[in-house]
């Protein structure tokens, strides 16, 4: 039972890890016993890699520049562009499932003023007629799928960790 | 630091935390001392990964602090704003206690 002090990040080990192993060793000992130690080490594991707000927010500027640049050189084919807002949808949407949506909505944005930008500077490599802007309402779908999956993720973890 | 965020915040964890605060609302006790309480008060038999969990977002929170304690064990104790936090949360319960009592007697 020791061992699964190990599971643990080491600076909890080093705050916690003596008390710990006293009220482990009193515990009885059992698979119910070890799901919950299991299931604290993989919540002890998320919180000390739980972005504060600000990082969160610079990481959700920074991926929001990287779709409208994604998007400011694509030609005709937008996979890149979608698989960027799947996947940035997806890891913002595990860490805040309750706010997913506007995550979703952010990203997206990206898109539509990433287009009107190169419009505006007439930027169309690769497209003979670019498509009128007003279509780049599509890239809310893979915005919301990718948000929406990471918010289920993120609850199914929540869940799991109590 | 996630000070003065209240219960509120923790979301899931709320209800082991609640029983933590609620044991130490008696005095500093440490984490063996805090799952036994619980379990003669509440019935309820936390484990280690949830107890510390639990201990680790309130001390996180300002809402219990660590005693200075030669001991191996460290106790715990309710901070000033943890027992406001406590106060505000059972009262809550209250309400919805009683709206609960009230429904089911006229259903």
């Amino acid at each position: 039972m020791r061992a699964l002090l190990r599971l643990y990040p080491r600076r909890w080990r080093e705050r916690y890890g003596e008390e710990f192993e006293l009220v482990l060793r009193s515990t009885p000992p059992g698979p119910g016993t070890v799901l919950d130690v299991v299931r604290g080490a993989l919540d002890a594991h998320l919180r000390a890699v739980r972005p504060g707000p600000l990082l969160r927010r610079a990481l959700l500027v920074l991926a929001a520049a990287v779709v409208g640049w994604l998007n400011f050189h694509a030609s005709d084919d937008v996979q890149l562009v979608a698989a960027a807002l799947l996947v940035f949808g997806f890891g913002f949407g595990v860490r805040r499932p309750g706010r997913a949506w506007l995550y979703a909505v952010i990203l997206f944005a990206a898109v539509p003023l990433s287009g009107a930008w190169a419009d505006a500077v007439s930027y169309h490599p690769g497209v003979a007629k670019p498509a009128p802007l007003y279509e780049s309402i599509v890239a809310l779908i893979p915005a919301m799928l990718g948000a929406g999956a990471g918010a289920a993720v993120g609850w199914g973890l929540r869940r799991a960790r109590v | 630091m996630k000070q003065n965020e209240g219960i509120g915040g923790l979301g899931r964890f709320a209800e082991p935390a609640v029983l933590v605060l609620v044991s130490v609302a008696e005095g500093p006790k440490h984490g063996y001392a805090i799952a036994a309480d619980v379990e003669r008060v509440s019935g309820v038999r936390l484990g280690p990964g949830t107890l510390y969990g639990a201990i680790a977002r309130l001390e996180e929170r300002g809402l219990i602090e660590a005693v200075p304690s030669s001991d191996r064990r460290r106790p715990y104790r309710l901070t000033p704003s943890g027992g406001e936090a406590l106060c505000g949360h059972l009262a809550l319960l209250e309400r919805v206690t009683a709206a609960g009592r009230r429904r089911l007697a006229r259903a």
